[in-house]
């Protein structure tokens, strides 16, 4: 191996690594704030993916019946909520929110023939369609459960998963897709073609982190998701709801999803069940990070990324067993070296 | 009676009737009934485990409850909820204090003001001036973590996040807990201030002497009952309370 | 991941992480994780799952035991004859389990599954003040004898051997929870190690599953463990409903914490149903059952034939093949097409009964099982994938029911014996195809050629053909890479192709996937001859593939491009007919070969149930037997695929006619001449 491979698989296992940070900072977010460890997070990333790919062929993207179909349960549900407490004022805004916004979606692209439109556009289409996935998953699977124990709400993970997946081989098939890139620009390292689009990714993914930090840092929705992980009843006492940090943090969790997905989907081939892998090796980074710390989610994430780089070209065909062997030793370095927090 | 100059001063804040709670089986409050008016200070005293964070707990929605609430004359139903509350200008300094360990005491203090945020209000900076004013530690640590705070700051800081809310009734619980006299001086003046500004005000405490002093009104809370109850003049003559919980001061 | 699919592989993935979760929390995560493995892996030997159960929670247990060994005085003068009498005992125990037949293996494995979730479900609180008892040479002996005892159960079995230790170091040795636990942890390591010894290098153990389970094991426990730490005991009292007496709250409100924290704790747990009955799936319900099965269905066969003797029955085809899960882009041509199939055959009516195994093994088995024992069919045609239909055999022998599988792999009837017997298959061996390309090779000069599959028995299973024909053809191979199905990168071994500049590429995969190193390969700037597999063969391999995949070559067989057949060619009027009849039926351009493999198993079908029908009446062994012998006779037929040609010995019968050459040009196949 020269320098110049060194530095291309480098190159391929941060790229990786950067995407599996993401959804190491999704997981560690959701998880801080409401205890749920969201196994189905990899899903976002494949729906994401697939319904770029759709809406680039030209077809309905399966996912606005799954819009319209949550909606219009939420709809029910919180309008029964609503004429029982007598809030009558308040049924316009929920049927608007939750049949109206998607039923103008799926109008619009029944209208318009998507593969037409400029690739922004469908970008932006493809995040409309999937991130409110987010919100109302948390609606409807989570938030009736919000109380219950770690293992519940795992559980309640593991039958979202399924159930997702189980959509997703509904709506997308079997077969895997592929979106064109969002840039054809290349470099010759070498007499070694790089794809901008690569580079495109790893950009894009540190400048999601950024911005993440700052809406953290910065802001005050984000300073209340994590006055939430720190301290529910205090967060309680201010305002916060529950419910709206779940909202939140599900909202975040599922653009990260979808955003990772529509980012990767020119560079590989993406499948209905592709999000469960991508999404363990976020969750590795997430629990090298003791589901607490976000550099250390992410620097774990990248680490993966870069086992994973280098021992393809080593020994491919041990690949997973090297990256699995590697990692095993550091998860329990990590579990004998995390200060747990004692009961406060 | 529209002749009574007082009498929007006598607006009942918060009225209690019946109020029963139960941990599990077991019942630690039984049958309150309480009033607190606009512009009035409160206090609710007694002896350890009688079950006054407990009241301050269900009144802010946290526990479960049976028997009538009317918080703002509106009836609270089952569907009552802390952030509904708190929405609604209720705000509870608690016993434990509940800050966010890791965060600034400023990024603490903003947080106060989240639910105003929430609701379209943008004064929270001048808020927070005046938080300072009344603090002036504070200001000094604004950038320390509230979790490496000495203990009366952070009562001074839970205070604070409190006052961020600009609540119609604050509920305070023990915050005179462990401080130095002369800081539980200022807190009880800047209760006494906000009483001024029309805020009512349930105060739980230990310190049954400051208590009565600064209350219009005080009750004695035993064993998940009301015992005592009368203005915090006559309260503090009453023979038991004196021996109870004022207490060889009284006598000698 | 050979032989194991993703949702399966998911599956117990899940499976591993909630048991780790519990193991911390309360113990006993093998009963979770032991019957997960039964069930998603039927067909493995139960020392293989034993042996990859193993590997995967060792690494919590020495993690535990050496956390308590950090914190507290070990009692070495016990433990350490304990554990070496335990590590000895439980290698014996492991070597029991590969000496006992599964049959009789499986229904203890269930019994004793129960018991240990009852044990643990049951369990007292015990062992609050330490008091040793038994000092001396005693001690030393009931040390021995006890660790050899848990020892062997452990190498045997294992699930809550780590609350019998603790259990018996209270009773026995006096011992306090906390020490008990420690000793119990440092034993637990010695048996599991002693069990992996004998395991491992007698190959009952699927490495990268183990490892995969194992990570979610250790992700599992350590959540657990964060989670009980962070929230206490009221966390457990929560997670499960922790029955028992507060009898020394604060002792035990301090045993419960640290052990909390080392990853196993003396305490209720009733999670253990739900396993234990998905132990009781029919694949797992052997021997008694059985017979008693067996012996009814003859009955009422006897009984049938009695009443209905004149009544000429319906033949009955049972049909299980993938539509869903990974192989559900092969599966959905083949459910399509058996649809289309003839109704009668020689002017007896067909039915055909169809199920979707989901790509899954186990299901498989069962829908065979089921097609078998409840719908009494005279042939099974199915199934789609490899490992399903290699499963399958079995099951049919055992029953004496013909099978035609639509799976590729040559392993599915060779050798030939008395299993195979019973089993045809319909698509092109692998070997047959790799001549095809080795000879394309020669003839265009390739001298080097790298090659990247899948790694899997697809990949594996081409990589041995090919290495073969490749090395007696003198071509040389420079370059042997490996990549999952579910891979999003394959940079590493595209750079590495890259290095050797070999004159072409083989890409061993099938369906879409086998896009992504051709695509990295191009994006990188690869210039020379690029084949794929008949795997590949599909209208969405070219969707995905796009301009990438231009002047790429592979073997298919002849029905891929029917239409560009010379006329010469019998075949081409076989597979026109199919693809004529698929298209009127699902739109132009939506046929694919392996939607063929069904046609040409019902060519098969039709051709020898004449035969057979003369001999007996459907539904009776005699007839399948017959079937059987037919189908084994079959000569010269046409069909979409090419000409069968069945002996004794080729349960396929396909020669050179079944292959050929195609080059993708403008995004479409193209005969090559
Ligand atoms: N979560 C709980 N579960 C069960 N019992 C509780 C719970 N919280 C409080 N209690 C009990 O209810 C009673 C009242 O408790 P509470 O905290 O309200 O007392 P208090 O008046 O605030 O005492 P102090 O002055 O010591 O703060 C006590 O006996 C206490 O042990
Ligand atoms: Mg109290």
């Amino acid at each position: 191996m020269d320098l110049q491979i060194a530095l291309l698989l480098g190159q391929d296992g941060v790229t990786n690594g950067a995407i599996y940070a993401l959804l190491a900072l999704a997981l560690v977010l959701v998880f801080a704030v409401t205890r749920v460890i969201f196994i189905p997070q990899g899903e976002f990333v494949a729906f994401g993916a697939l319904t770029l790919a759709s809406l680039q062929a030209g077809r309905l993207p399966g996912t606005v019946w799954l819009l319209l179909a949550m909606g219009t349960l939420i709809a029910l549900i919180e309008g029964a909520a609503a004429l029982r407490k007598r809030h009558f004022r308040r049924i316009p805004l929920i049927l608007l929110l939750n049949c109206g916004a998607p039923l103008l979606l799926a109008g619009a692209l029944v209208a318009v023939s998507s593969a037409s439109l400029p690739l922004l556009v469908q970008v932006f289409l493809a995040l409309l369609l999937v991130v409110p996935l987010g919100p109302m998953i948390y609606r409807l699977a989570y938030q009736p459960v919000a109380e219950a124990s770690v293992l519940v709400l795992l559980i309640v993970s593991v039958a979202v998963h399924v159930t997702l997946i189980g959509i997703g081989l509904l709506f997308f098939g079997a077969e895997g897709s592929r979106t064109p890139s969002f840039t054809e620009v290349s470099f010759e390292v070498g007499d070694v073609l790089l794809q901008g689009q690569t580079l495109l990714v790893l950009v894009a993914s540190v400048l999601l982190i950024i911005a993440l930090y700052f809406f953290f840092e910065r802001t005050i929705y984000g300073k209340a998701l994590r006055a939430t992980a720190m301290n529910r009843t205090g967060a309680r006492l201010m305002g916060i709801s529950g419910s709206l940090a779940g909202m939140l943090s599900f909202t975040l969790a599922a653009s990260i999803g979808a955003f990772s997905g529509i980012l990767i989907s020119p560079i590989t081939t993406i499948y209905y069940d592709s999000g469960f892998l991508i999404g363990l090796k976020g969750f590795v980074g997430a629990i090298i990070g003791g589901l607490a710390s976000y550099p250390v989610a992410a620097a774990g994430a990248i680490l993966v990324g870069l086992l994973e780089s280098y021992s393809s070209f080593w020994a491919s065909a041990f690949k997973e067993v090297i990256v699995f062997t590697l990692i095993i030793p550091v998860l329990l370095w990590r579990s004998l070296t995390t200060r747990h927090v004692e009961e406060e | 009676m529209s002749t009574l100059p007082e009498q929007p001063e006598r607006t009942v804040v918060l009225e209690v009737r019946g109020l029963s709670v139960n941990y599990g089986k077991v019942e630690a409050l039984h049958g309150l009934a309480l009033k607190v008016h606009r512009g009035e200070i409160v206090t609710v005293i007694g002896p350890n485990g009688a079950g006054k964070t407990t009241l301050l707990s269900a009144l802010i929605g946290l526990l479960p409850v049976r028997g009538e609430i009317v918080y703002l004359g509106e009836r609270q139903g089952a569907g009552r909820s802390v952030e509904q509350l708190v929405r609604q200008g209720m705000t509870l300094v608690p016993e434990k204090r509940e800050l966010f360990a890791e965060m600034s005491v400023e990024d603490n203090l903003l947080l106060g003001a989240f639910d105003r945020y929430r609701a379209g209000h943008r004064d929270h900076l001048e808020t927070m001036d005046q938080v300072f004013d009344t603090f002036p530690r504070l200001m000094e640590r604004r950038n320390q973590m509230a979790a490496t705070l000495s203990g009366g700051e952070r009562q001074m800081l839970a205070m604070g996040r409190a006052l961020m809310a600009k609540p119609r009734l604050l509920l305070l619980d023990e915050p005179s807990l462990g401080l130095a006299p002369l800081v539980i001086k200022e807190i009880f003046r800047t209760v006494a201030q906000l009483k001024r500004l029309g805020v009512a005000i349930l105060l739980v405490e230990q310190n049954a002497r400051a208590a009565l002093q600064v209350a219009d009104y005080g009750y004695v809370l035993e064993t998940g009952e009301l015992s005592l109850e009368g203005p915090s003049s006559e309260l503090s003559m009453d023979r038991r309370v004196i021996e109870s919980y004022l207490g060889l001061g009284g006598r000698l | 991941m050979a032989g194991v699919d993703s949702p399966t592989m998911a599956g117990l993935a899940i499976a591993a992480l909630f048991a780790g979760f519990i193991d911390a929390v309360v113990g006993g995560g093998g009963l979770i994780q032991i019957p997960a493995l039964f069930n998603a892996l039927p067909r493995e030997l139960p020392a293989t799952i034993f042996g990859t159960n193993k590997f995967s929670s060792v690494l919590g247990t020495s993690n535990a035991a050496w956390r308590y060994a950090r914190r507290v005085q070990m009692p070495w003068r016990t433990t350490l004859p304990a554990a070496v009498a335990a590590f000895s005992c439980s290698y014996v125990g492991a070597m029991a389990v590969v000496w006992l037949p599964p049959a009789m293996l499986r229904p203890l494995i269930l019994v004793m599954l129960i018991a240990a979730a009852a044990y643990t479900f049951w369990r007292r609180d015990f062992g609050a003040i330490h008091r040793p008892q038994h000092q001396g040479r005693r001690e030393f002996a009931y040390a021995l004898i006890l660790g050899g005892a848990i020892g062997f159960y452990d190498g045997f079995f294992g699930p809550g051997t780590g609350s019998f230790l603790i259990f018996l170091f209270v009773r026995f040795f006096g011992f306090d929870f906390l020490h008990a636990s420690a000793a119990a942890k440092v034993v637990n390591v010695a048996t599991n190690l002693a069990a992996l010894a004998f395991f491992i290098p007698h190959g009952h153990f699927l490495p990268m599953l183990a490892l995969l389970m194992a990570t979610c094991n250790v992700l599992g426990s350590f959540l657990g463990a964060h989670l009980a730490l962070r929230h206490g005991s009221g966390f457990v009292r929560k997670t499960f409903f922790v029955r028992g007496e507060p009898l020394y709250p604060q002792i035990r409100a301090r045993y419960l914490r640290l052990d909390l924290s080392r990853g196993s704790c003396g305490r209720t747990m009733p999670v253990c149903c739900g396993p234990v009955c998905s132990l009781c799936a029919p694949e797992n319900r052997v021997g008694g059952t059985m017979k008693i099965k067996a012996s009814t269905a003859g009955l009422v066969a006897l009984l049938a034939a009695a009443f209905a003797a004149n009544v000429q029955a319906d033949i009955n085809v049972g049909v299980t093949l993938s539509a869903t899960g990974p192989a559900a882009s092969l599966g959905i041509p083949e459910k399509n097409t058996v649809a289309l199939l003839p109704t009668t055959i020689a002017g007896q009516k067909v039915n055909y009964i169809v199920l979707d195994d989901a790509s899954d093994t186990t299901t498989a088995v069962k829908n065979t099982r089921k097609l078998i024992a409840e719908n009494k069919v005279d042939v099974i045609i199915g199934s789609t994938i490899t490992p399903n239909s290699l499963a399958m055999i079995d099951v049919v022998a055992e029953a004496g029911t013909p099978m035609i599988a639509m799976a590729a792999s040559a392993r599915i009837i060779e050798p030939m014996d008395a299993k195979r017997y019973w089993v045809f298959k319909t698509p092109q061996n692998d070997a047959q195809m790799a001549t095809a390309i080795v000879e394309h090779m020669t003839n265009n000069n390739v001298r080097t050629v790298a090659y990247i599959g899948f790694a899997d028995a697809y990949g594996e299973g081409w990589w041995n053909e090919f290495s073969k024909i490749a090395e007696v053809r003198k071509i040389q191979i420079v370059a042997n890479e490996r990549f999952n199905r579910a891979d999003t990168s394959v940079t590493g071994q595209v750079l590495k192709i890259l290095a050797t500049k070999a004159d072409a590429v083989l890409i061993g995969g099938a369906g879409t996937p086998a896009a992504l190193p051709q695509k990295s390969l191009k994006e990188k700037g690869y210039k020379g001859i690029m084949y794929q597999t008949h795997g590949v063969a599909n209208a969405d391999f070219l969707r995905v593939c796009a301009k990438d995949c231009e002047g790429t070559f592979l073997p298919a067989g002849p029905v891929l491009v029917a239409a560009q057949l010379p006329d010469a060619n019998p075949i081409k009027k076989a597979a026109l007919e199919y693809v004529g009849k698929y298209e009127a039926a699902y739109g132009k351009g939506s046929v694919s070969t392996f939607g063929a493999h069904a046609w040409d198993a019902s060519k098969l079908l039709a051709n020898a149930v004449p035969e057979a029908l003369k001999k007996a009446q459907p539904g009776t062994p005699e007839f399948r037997q017959a079937l059987r012998d037919g189908l084994e006779k079959t000569r010269n037929l046409t069909a979409a695929h090419g000409v069968f040609n069945m002996s004794p010995q080729d349960h396929l019968g396909f020669d050179q006619r079944a292959r050929v050459m195609v080059k993708v040009e403008g995004g479409s196949w193209k005969l090559v001449q």
